[in-house]
């Protein structure tokens, strides 16, 4: 049994990850690797920068974890987010889930990641030409975007 | 904790307490600011010191419908009371992924 939660500066390490989830009872690994865009609603993208309430963000993806080993019994786990500058085309985030069955480790890997955008405490700034937003705030604070 | 005051009158006498305020991404950038020490009387509510935060930073009040607190490290309602030493976050809409 192994998990990974963590929040790095510079490159994922992949190989890291899917060891963790790799195992000789697991016949299934499910990965998810979300990498940065250069385009978002019809504007270029130039660049990313990522910034996380570290602690929380580590303690949330720990949450998530926990809720995958009890809803689906998926141990084996990596749940890994890159923050700083992330080059256009580079991994963002990846997940590597294994299990015994294949369903099981695409249930916890969907589950992961849709969890994490939704309650880890961590955002994504986009620079185009001219200017740049933090995704999903305006100046406002209305919501936009996804 | 119920004391006599110097008018002769009981009341409840509420110590002074520190907390420190974590701001995040678009609510950090227009208040200009990262984390900010702000005395209260214990027991005031999350509700209560963005309030002053927003006093201090008027960006800050434009933005407060789209916000999410967290008290030490876990999401709270907005009437969630502070102590001495809490740390509170002020979320604006993740983006994570």
């Amino acid at each position: 049994m192994a998990r990974i939660v963590k929040i790095v500066e510079g490159q994922i390490d992949f190989h890291e990850a899917l060891e963790a989830a790799r195992s000789p009872r697991n016949g299934g690994l499910a990965t998810f690797y979300g990498s940065t865009r250069d385009n978002s609603e019809g504007k270029s993208v130039h660049r990313l920068f990522y910034e996380a309430y570290k602690p929380m963000a580590v303690a949330k993806m720990e949450e998530i974890a926990d809720q995958i080993r009890d809803r689906w019994g998926v141990e084996d786990i990596a749940m890994v987010h890159r923050i700083g500058e992330v080059p256009i085309g580079e991994v963002s985030v990846f997940i590597a889930a294994g299990s015994p069955h294949r369903v099981e480790a695409f249930s916890a890997c969907r589950f992961a990641i849709d969890t994490l955008k939704e309650t880890v405490p961590i955002w994504k700034k986009e620079f185009f030409d001219d200017g740049e937003v933090w995704v999903g705030q305006t100046p406002s604070g209305r919501e936009s975007g996804d | 904790m119920a004391k006599v005051l110097t008018d002769g009158t009981v009341g409840t006498a509420r110590a002074a307490a520190v907390v420190s305020v974590r701001l995040f991404a678009g609510a950090a950038e227009v208040a200009g600011v990262r984390v900010q020490r702000v005395t209260i009387q214990d027991g005031a509510t999350v509700d209560e010191v963005f309030d002053r935060m927003a006093e201090q930073f008027p960006a800050l009040a434009a933005m407060k419908a789209s916000l999410k607190f967290a008290v030490n490290q876990e999401f709270v309602e907005m009437d969630q009371r502070l102590s001495d030493g809490d740390e509170m976050a002020v979320i604006p809409p993740v983006s994570g992924g």
